[in-house]
């Protein structure tokens, strides 16, 4: 619906504010393709192929009343999205695609390519299960996989104006040439880009501010009378100036 | 839903099902003249198709039921995303069907599905190219986003059907702004299909691979049905182009003759357009990875240009 009240800004009579719909439109479609990133990351790595930690070998199913509460809003969020032209419609006259519609397209047409499939070629052969190629490697271990770490590794780099990220290493030497390790320390410092120069600025000025204004309050009863002493002198002369 | 939907729904289905392969090859037979060699014949994909067809599928140990489900899934939304493109007729669609932010959003599930199988078999090359693609297209959604945008703000809908009602009449771009937001849409195609300097569909070498990477692990029917899934992305993509930029021919109602003049013309117009692709993969090399997003940035440039000269005429 969002990306619909965007494409339709052409009617907008102030051309500034079409130009500012343009970039705001592209930064909201790289946060939702990031958010598709993000989920292919999250499910590819905790769930599919070997299990990467000892722990994660060990984890079991948890009872079937515990799912019910991630099953519960799960459902509804794919129900509100099948039912959205219904849901919108008892409120608003917004016309949005019908996704019940599409949905049962796409089952429909899922049932066709599987019958198709399945009518073609060697019917019912058995299905030969081998190891994961692994470059002659025979026994695949989860180190051989990609990590979670791996996987955002492209966007990190891509994006590196803004999650710019510091790596710094220091080297102890046995020798005096320089030669022999002998210990060291290396770290990888991600700069958090939002907290560090959008929240915490606005966060340190709002603080000094309050300090301040922390200072004025300082609960003697004097000082309050002064202050007020100040604001009928204000506005006496406000009064007599310019009223 | 109406008849005519529904025979629409068949013919331009049917249609793009059939003559799909048949780009595949020929942008390989245009490569393999501009490199000197004979390339192979153009029926080639199809022999292809119905050889992976007549094999078994392997699996892996470690892959689960998402590598059994998502060739069937990805060629099935991929299908439907076929009807948003009208190529022999425009017809009369229920509420939703020809939306441009829907149609992005089949082809985002496509992918999705696809960076999930490379990443199921706990392969290697497959969790690198899955990484590869979802970041890469974290970075072309906004520029996909923009030219679809732009191509709203031009023709004043968001409905595939209704832009091309608007175009189809006319022999010429409807708008001026419509070539250079043509020049996004080839980009989107090259990006979309894996072609160079994207990704390289000839190598199986990990410093090019994105999407061969990803369907290491697949073999016999699941292979067939991704590899055609690829040629019918790409003739969809296509179709957006030809019926954008050279609209002549699409009939608008129909007619037994307005079908046969349409499926005729696209097949002229996109088999043009499949040389165009294989002389452009021909003269580029292959670029660096992370130099890609300056690449998409000029898809993005020409949809911004487009929209910021609407906006201020």
């Amino acid at each position: 619906m969002l990306f619909q009240a965007y494409f339709h800004s052409s009617p907008l009579p102030n051309p500034l504010l079409k130009v500012l719909l343009i970039i705001t439109l592209s930064v909201f479609a790289l946060t939702s393709a990031l958010a598709i990133t993000l989920f292919v990351k999250l499910f590819g790595i905790t769930f599919l192929a070997l299990t990467r930690t000892r722990f994660a070998e060990k984890a079991a199913e948890v009872p079937k009343l515990m799912l019910i509460g991630g099953a519960l809003p799960a459902a509804l969020c794919i129900l509100s999205g099948l039912f959205s032209r219904t849901l919108i419609l008892l409120g608003f006259g917004v016309e949005i695609p019908d996704m019940l519609v599409l949905g049962l397209i796409i089952i429909g047409t899922c049932g066709l390519v599987w019958l198709a499939v399945r009518n073609s070629g060697p019917s019912g052969g058995p299905r030969i299960s081998k190891e994961t190629w692994g470059c002659g490697i025979l026994a695949q271990h989860p180190t051989m996989e990609y990590t979670s770490a791996g996987f955002s590794e492209p966007i990190v780099v891509i994006f590196k104006k803004i999650y710019r990220t510091e790596i710094s290493s220091t080297r102890v030497y046995a020798d005096t040439k320089g030669s022999i390790f002998k210990s060291g320390t290396a770290s990888i410092h991600l700069i958090k880009f939002f907290e560090e120069r959008l929240y915490l600025p606005v966060a340190c000025a709002v603080s000094l501010v309050s300090s301040h204004v922390s200072k004025m309050q300082n609960g003697k009863l004097d000082t309050y009378l002064l202050y007020v002493f100040i604001a009928v002198l204000t506005l006496m002369i406000f009064t007599r100036f310019f009223a | 839903m109406n008849a005519s939907f529904i025979l629409f729904a068949l013919l331009n289905t049917g249609f793009v099902l059939l003559v799909s392969p048949l780009f595949m090859s020929l942008i390989k037979k245009v490569k393999a003249y501009a490199q000197g060699r004979k390339g192979p014949r153009l029926l080639q994909s199809y022999y292809d198709l119905h050889k992976l067809m007549q094999k078994e599928v392997v699996y892996s140990p470690n892959s689960s039921g998402i590598m059994r489900i998502a060739p069937y899934l990805n060629l099935s939304v991929i299908i439907v995303a076929t009807l948003f493109v009208p190529i022999v007729f425009v017809p009369e669609a229920p509420a939703g069907i020809g939306n441009v932010i829907v149609f992005l959003y089949l082809l985002a599930i496509e992918r999705f599905f696809t960076a999930l199988c490379g990443l199921d078999a706990g392969s290697t090359f497959g969790g690198m190219g899955s990484s590869r693609l979802m970041s890469l297209s974290a970075v072309i959604e906004p520029t996909m986003i923009i030219a679809f945008a732009a191509l709203a703000y031009v023709l004043k809908t968001v409905n595939f059907h209704e832009m091309f009602t608007i175009t189809a009449g006319s022999p010429i771009p409807v708008s001026p702004t419509l070539a250079l937001i043509s020049i996004s849409l080839f980009i989107i195609i090259i990006v979309e299909t894996g072609r160079l300097p994207v990704d390289n569909p000839a190598t199986h070498l990990e410093l090019t691979m994105i999407n061969e990477a990803m369907i290491l692990e697949q073999s016999g029917k699941n292979l067939a049905l991704i590899e055609f899934t690829h040629a019918v992305k790409q003739i969809i993509l296509m179709a957006i182009l030809i019926n954008i930029l050279i609209p002549w021919g699409l009939a608008i109602r129909l007619t037994f003759a307005g079908l046969v003049v349409s499926c005729l013309y696209f097949l002229v117009k996109a088999s043009l357009l499949a040389v165009l692709i294989g002389l452009f993969e021909s003269s580029l090399a292959k670029m660096r990875l992370f130099r890609l997003p300056g690449f998409y940035m000029m898809a993005f440039f020409f949809s911004a240009l487009t929209i910021l000269m609407e906006a201020f005429t």
